[in-house]
């Protein structure tokens, strides 16, 4: 840059005194006290800056500080007349040549002219303004950069991100206890349930064997042996028939036969019976064990429902969560993407990136010349 | 149903005294039927006792008995007698006997059914408390 803010601000403040023609104080000019131009200095009302840009750009260019814009006409052609050292009707001689105002400063920064002549005061009022709104967007740009390079742009996001992950933190775990509690339920659940149906099988097993119902079995049917009643009386009188006694045998045998019989088919309801127990001691144990089975299985259903509604649980919640933090995050890039925006709006560098060289196709430069001409401009 | 100890109390109880009272009623019809055969096997052996001696009498008249006369009518008379005496004696026992079986048949048939239907009511208890351990595990997992 060929204008030095330094340089020009020590040079305003070497003028601070502006001689005024003695007997032209009654023009009513008012002259205030120099300032001190700095960027930092100038005031964010338009008006203000305006006034402010004026007061500091005369006491520069070597005339008495003032504020043109607050001037009547008659005061501003007295201020002009003062400034050129002319009278407003082409005579008189002013104390402030205006060989004083300084050279053109266009002429060294490429703004074209190149002439050797002093600025007008409009000439020197825009260029301060241009200076100060230079330094505004440097400053500006500047910001914009140290935005970027240390990543405060993502402020909020960052925030929202943490406090989502809070959330994130705080709903996993909570979807964790619940499910520890469920299989903690489950687990109890089935440990009550198996200690109720082998209590209930246990006692059952222990009545039958302690009550076996085999009602028939050794059972022996009583006989009534036939005797001869007429014994005795046959032998008073000298009665012998073998045939007496063949009736009483054959009466035995089938009183024999009879319970014979009988006990036959005792013995069949005592089988009856013995199978009827077996079976029944059979089906409780069956029982028993179907019934720790399907306790078995259940436990497994009901653990995988929990698992399976914890899973969707964390699904749902994770889902929800990413997309709360995409939300953040796409924020958070729009808002880098704007503060990019504003830097290359600005004519500013991208933090850590270099302004890719103009497209030559035709260039005889060598890529390290490019290099070195990139590196130039990387300083602007 | 959730299970319920007092409930099967009162089925044991019902059981418990139908089978006590058809035990009494049948014991009691058991005794009146064994009382009347044996009162007619008694009955019988006295109809025969006081048989025999007619027959002698019968014979005797007839001379063929008496003091050194035995003739061989007489003694097939009393042979048959005899025999007839002894087969309608063992009749009347074996139909006492076959009474007697069937009247331990029967209570024995009456004890194995109250048996089962106790075993069968332990069995229920056992069901039901299974049944209410899944409930209660269902409950317990939130199912």
């Amino acid at each position: 840059m060929a204008i030095n803010e330094a340089n020009s601000t020590s040079a305003a403040q070497n003028k601070k005194v502006v001689s005024i023609a003695p007997g032209k104080k009654n023009l009513g000019v008012t002259t205030y006290a120099p300032i001190t131009y700095s960027p930092a200095n100038v005031p964010q009302n338009a008006d203000r800056a305006e006034r402010y840009n004026e007061i500091s750009g005369t006491a520069e260019a070597g005339l008495a500080p003032t504020w043109i814009g607050g001037m009547t006409p008659q005061e501003r052609a007295a201020y002009m007349y003062t400034a050129r050292g002319t009278s407003p009707t082409g005579s008189g001689v002013g104390t402030t040549p205006v060989s004083n105002i300084e050279t053109d400063p266009y002429a060294g920064n490429g703004f074209g002219g190149g002439g050797s002549g002093a600025l007008s005061a409009s000439d020197s009022l825009a260029l301060k303004k241009w200076k100060q709104e230079q330094a505004i967007r440097q400053n500006s740009i500047s910001q914009y950069q140290d935005m970027l390079n240390s990543g405060s742009y993502r402020g909020n996001q960052d925030a929202m991100l943490k406090i989502l992950q809070d959330m994130q933190n705080r709903g996993v775990a909570g979807i964790g206890s619940a499910y520890d509690r469920s299989v903690g339920n489950i687990n109890a659940g089935y440990d009550t349930a198996l200690g109720l149906t082998n209590q209930g099988y246990n006692a059952l097993n222990s009545y039958l064997k302690a009550n076996p119902n085999n009602q028939y079995a050794g059972y022996t049917p009583q006989i009534a042996q036939v005797t001869n009643p007429m014994q005795n009386y046959l032998q008073a009188y000298g009665v012998q028939a073998p045939d007496v006694q063949a009736q009483i045998d054959a009466s035995n045998q089938a009183a024999q036969q009879g319970a014979g019989a009988f006990s036959s088919f005792a013995d069949l309801l005592s089988r009856a019976s013995q199978q009827s127990d077996m079976s029944r001691l059979a089906e409780a144990q069956m029982a028993q064990n179907l019934a720790s089975t399907t306790l078995g299985a259940n436990k497994a259903n009901y653990l995988g429902q929990a698992d399976q509604t914890r899973q969707q649980a964390l699904d749902a919640f994770y889902a929800n969560m990413d997309q709360q933090k995409y939300a953040q995050e796409q924020s958070a890039n729009d808002r880098y993407q704007q503060l990019l925006d504003s830097i290359i709006a600005a004519g500013g560098t991208i933090p850590g990136q270099t302004k890719p060289a103009p497209a030559s196709p035709n260039t005889t430069l060598s890529p390290d010349v490019i290099a070195q001409l990139a590196a130039r401009q990387r300083g602007f | 149903m959730a299970y319920d100890p007092s409930a099967y109390e009162a089925r044991r109880r019902a059981l418990t005294n139908n089978y006590a009272s058809t035990g009494a009623m049948n014991a009691y019809q058991q005794f009146l039927t064994g009382r009347t055969n044996q009162n007619n096997l008694v009955s019988m052996n006295k109809q025969f006792e006081q048989q025999a001696p007619r027959i002698v009498s019968s014979y005797g008249q007839r001379g063929l008995v008496g003091p050194g006369v035995q003739s061989g009518a007489f003694k097939r008379a009393m042979a048959d007698f005899a025999k007839n005496r002894i087969d309608e004696t063992a009749k009347a026992q074996q139909s006492i006997s076959e009474q007697g079986y069937m009247n331990d048949y029967q209570n024995k048939q009456l004890n194995d059914q109250y048996q089962n239907d106790l075993a069968d009511m332990e069995a229920e208890k056992a069901r039901q408390i299974e049944a209410d351990a899944q409930e209660l595990m269902r409950i317990r997992a939130g199912a």
